[in-house]
């Protein structure tokens, strides 16, 4: 079905309860403007786009609409001649977009950095990993805080590989991001972190699900938000294991920081699970910070406000702990890091 | 029994019915005039009335909810339902004046044994209305009010009017518009100010006939620092064609009262368990839910807690044990709308033979509730692997004080435990149905002593011929 064959969500709908549809379509909601791509630079150099032949399956309002209002495509493909590759996207004007897809053929890592000024932005990511890889793919969010994005992506791993997934959303004004990974094959492996920066009246809406679709398939997921001022972070996680899909092991955890009275935190980590030999977990907590740590903090020499500062660093930070790839690693704590600094 | 009933209800133990001796029964499907005239078989006040005919509107207007299971919600036939069926011309106080064939029914269940032996007083509804009612007398003398719902609104329709629909109002949903639109028999419960009721109070609901629908309405008053222990049992025949129950529960925990309400339901596997139960704490109150779903084809239920006072606690144990064709749709709900508010929810469930069991939750904690505590645990058992397990739990945090914590595992029965057991003679079967026990076990300690034995039994025989 195209777009305006769809139904328009409502309130009603898990993935629409906390962001509507008409909060993050860039006109109204039951038009489909001609939006031009992004800039995307692909380790230092400008590449263009080319006309989309790929089927996406439009079942989804938020793929159907990115992939109608913008027909063009960056493919990129990881082999043996770049394997540690980085990639800028820059907006600007009123509304930008972006599709890209990764054919990952060979061990390697991707670096992502979003930026730029445009009012309305949408990106849409696609990747395939094939048998026996290893893939760190980092993201940084570092767009203008007057920016509304929506954000796609779909990930199918293959048998024996595996992707580090490594996300830092600190930049836009509202966000919603709809991440859904496929695991296809047996021994397949998703380790997804996620660290959430709210503040000013920053809205992060995150909707991630996993997918079980072979046995012996593992994944873990860590979300980690910190809300402050009237920043208001949503976190859902739908984690299905499918039939037939034995000896799976699964775990989700969502933590949010709450640093002011006005900020808002919700966190909903969904199981759904059909297959008895498994193990599957997830887990939620909310809480501010723990004044035992301030008042250490304190004690050596820090004032309130920058103590709190860097425990809410230290909480973030924490998320990319467990990053294998040192590219990966390094890339989310440096953005992460500067953007503190620039903050203060 | 059809051989079709008895493929849906297996070993199902409460599965006989009577013969149908109805004094009075309506035609199948709801109209205005259905509604209407069970009001006024009732002699109901108008406000009543009025409330009743809203509530059918409503229903009739709102969709289905497009949440859960649609699939078996879509599949219930609202024109086949008889909405009132009175077996019995009065309320009997004695038990010797209860129809024969009814007090047959309750013996077999061993209601009367129990309450002369644990109960602080007993409501026996049959289809849609008590036939038996009873209270303690030191009870009545200390002004405790535990009367059927009907006789209820009869005698003290000032305090009823106060509270009805005030904690769930019509409007709520589609089934509690259902329930205020056709409601008949339930609890009506006062507990004056300071008094403890020491021991249960229980109500036994029975469906009897074929495609009834029982729509229980319970309200529940526990004055300042008063308590209570309201025990409900639910149970139906087997038949091959679909029933429904659809319940409303609303308490009321004034300041420093405490509520606990516990359930054990085992309605046979045709019977559509659509339930709506909230209750509201005031400062210090405690309201607890302890509700075990072990029958029923679907059962919707989310026991809820609004902690609007000060230092009020929720308490929710809630075990779900879903076999062959069916879903426990099962959950709890806390809102935390004043600070220093604390609560626990723990939630245990059992999938069999391909049945589904899901934990839908959610704990809401207001922008002005500072303080507040709350913890969550799930826990979920396959026993294999054609069953199925689900976990939707919501945590909404507008405060930034607050400090919440939610996990959930779903698992098999662990191999080690099966093998410790079965090297100690037990065979795979018995050892399986220790485990079960064991992991129910939070759940069991929390109901009174005749509850929690029973309860046991009815799992042992739900997990016979579950190995092979």
């Amino acid at each position: 079905m195209s777009y305006l064959e769809l139904p328009i969500p409502n309130r009603s709908e898990h993935l629409w309860r906390y962001t509507p549809w008409s909060k993050v379509h860039p006109t109204q909601v039951d038009a489909v403007p001609e939006i031009n791509s992004a800039n995307v630079m692909f380790n230092g150099e400008l590449v263009d786009a080319i006309t989309n032949v790929a089927e996406i399956s439009k079942t989804d309002i938020s793929r159907a609409f990115l992939v109608e209002s913008n027909s063009y495509i960056h493919n990129i493909t990881i082999d043996d001649s770049n394997a540690n590759s980085e990639i800028e996207v820059i907006t600007d004007g009123e509304m930008n977009s972006c599709n890209l897809h990764f054919e990952v053929k060979n061990s390697g890592s991707i670096r992502v950095r979003l930026s730029g000024e445009s009012k309305w932005f949408g990106i849409s990511i696609t990747g395939n990993l094939h048998g026996n890889v290893n893939l760190s793919f980092a993201i940084v969010n570092d767009l203008s805080k007057n920016t509304t994005m929506l954000r796609c992506e779909d990930w199918d791993i293959a048998r024996d590989s595996t992707l580090e997934y490594g996300e830092l959303s600190m930049g836009g004004g509202r966000i919603k991001s709809d991440i859904r990974t496929y695991l296809k094959g047996t021994n397949s492996t998703l380790m997804q972190n996620i660290a959430v920066n709210c503040r000013d009246s920053r809205i992060d809406d995150h909707h991630i699900e996993i997918h079980h679709l072979s046995g012996h398939s593992n994944s873990s997921l860590t979300v980690k938000s910190a809300c402050s001022d009237k920043g208001h972070a949503i976190g859902t996680g739908l984690l299905i294991i499918e039939e037939n899909c034995d000896k799976s092991d699964a775990g989700q955890v969502f933590k949010n920081l709450l640093l002011s009275e006005k900020a808002r935190a919700e966190a909903i980590p969904e199981l759904e699970v059909l297959s008895d030999d498994v193990s599957a977990a997830h887990g939620a907590a909310s809480s501010s910070v723990d004044l035992e740590q301030i008042h250490y903090m304190m004690t050596r020499g820090f004032s309130r406000d920058d103590a709190q500062t860097e425990i809410v660093e230290g909480f973030l930070i924490s998320s990319f702990a467990k990053t294998k790839n040192e590219y990966a690693k390094e890339f989310l704590i440096k953005a992460l890091s500067t953007n503190q600094n620039e903050w203060e | 029994m059809s051989e079709d009933a008895s493929n849906a209800v297996g070993d199902y133990k409460y599965g006989f019915h009577d013969p149908e001796n109805a004094t009075i029964r309506f035609d199948k499907g709801l109209t205005e005039q259905v509604v209407r005239d069970i009001s006024e078989l009732k002699n109901e006040p108008e406000w009543m009335t009025e409330i009743r005919v809203k509530a059918y509107h409503h229903f009739m207007d709102r969709p289905m909810p497009n949440w859960g299971n649609c699939s078996m919600l879509d599949s219930i036939d609202f024109d086949n339902v008889t909405y009132f069926l009175r077996s019995s011309e009065q309320t009997e106080k004695n038990w010797d004046d209860v129809p024969d064939d009814i007090k047959n029914t309750f013996d077999r269940l061993g209601i009367p044994e129990a309450e002369q032996k644990w109960l602080g007083g007993v409501t026996a509804q049959y289809e849609s209305e008590a036939v038996y009612h009873s209270i303690r007398e030191d009870l009545e003398e200390q002004g405790v009010i535990f009367l059927d719902m009907d006789s209820g609104l009869k005698e003290y329709p000032e305090l009823v009017k106060k509270y009805f629909c005030t904690v769930v109002p019509y409007a709520d949903n589609k089934f509690s518009a259902l329930n205020t639109a056709v409601w008949s028999g339930g609890s009506f419960i006062y507990v004056p100010k300071g008094v403890h009721v020491e021991m249960p109070v229980q109500a036994y609901f029975r469906i009897n006939a074929k495609n009834m629908g029982q729509f229980v309405r319970t309200l529940i008053i526990a004055d300042e620092g008063s308590s209570i222990h309201y025990v409900e049992g639910c149970t139906a025949p087997t038949y091959s064609t679909d029933s429904l129950h659809s319940a409303v529960v609303e308490l009321i925990a004034m300041d420093g009262a405490k509520i606990r309400y516990s359930t054990v339901q085992n309605w046979s596997a045709n019977v559509y368990n659509l339930v709506t139960k909230r209750g509201i704490a005031h400062k210090n109150a405690v309201v607890e839910w302890v509700d075990g779903n072990i029958g029923s084809k679907l059962t919707m239920k989310y026991p809820a807690v609004i902690l609007k006072g000060e230092g009020s606690h929720a308490e929710i144990i809630s075990v779900a044990y879903a076999g062959e064709g069916q879903h426990q749709d099962a959950g709890a709900k806390v809102h935390h709308l004043a600070s220093n508010t604390t609560s626990n929810i723990l939630s245990k469930s059992i999938s069999k033979n391909g049945g589904r069991s899901s934990y839908r939750g959610l704990l809401k904690v207001n922008p002005k509730a500072h303080g507040c505590r709350s913890k969550v645990v799930c826990d979920a058992l396959m026993l294999d692997e054609d069953s199925r397990s689900d976990t939707y739990p919501t945590m909404e945090v507008s405060n930034s004080s607050a400090d919440l914590e939610h996990e959930a595992s779903v698992s098999k029965i662990s191999g080690d435990q099966l093998f410790y057991l079965m090297s100690r003679g037990f065979s795979e079967e018995e050892a399986m149905g220790l485990i079960v026990n064991g992991f129910f076990e939070p759940f069991t300690r929390e109901l009174p002593m005749e509850y929690a034995v029973e309860l046991n039994k009815l799992l042992e025989l739900e997990m016979e011929g579950a190995i092979g």
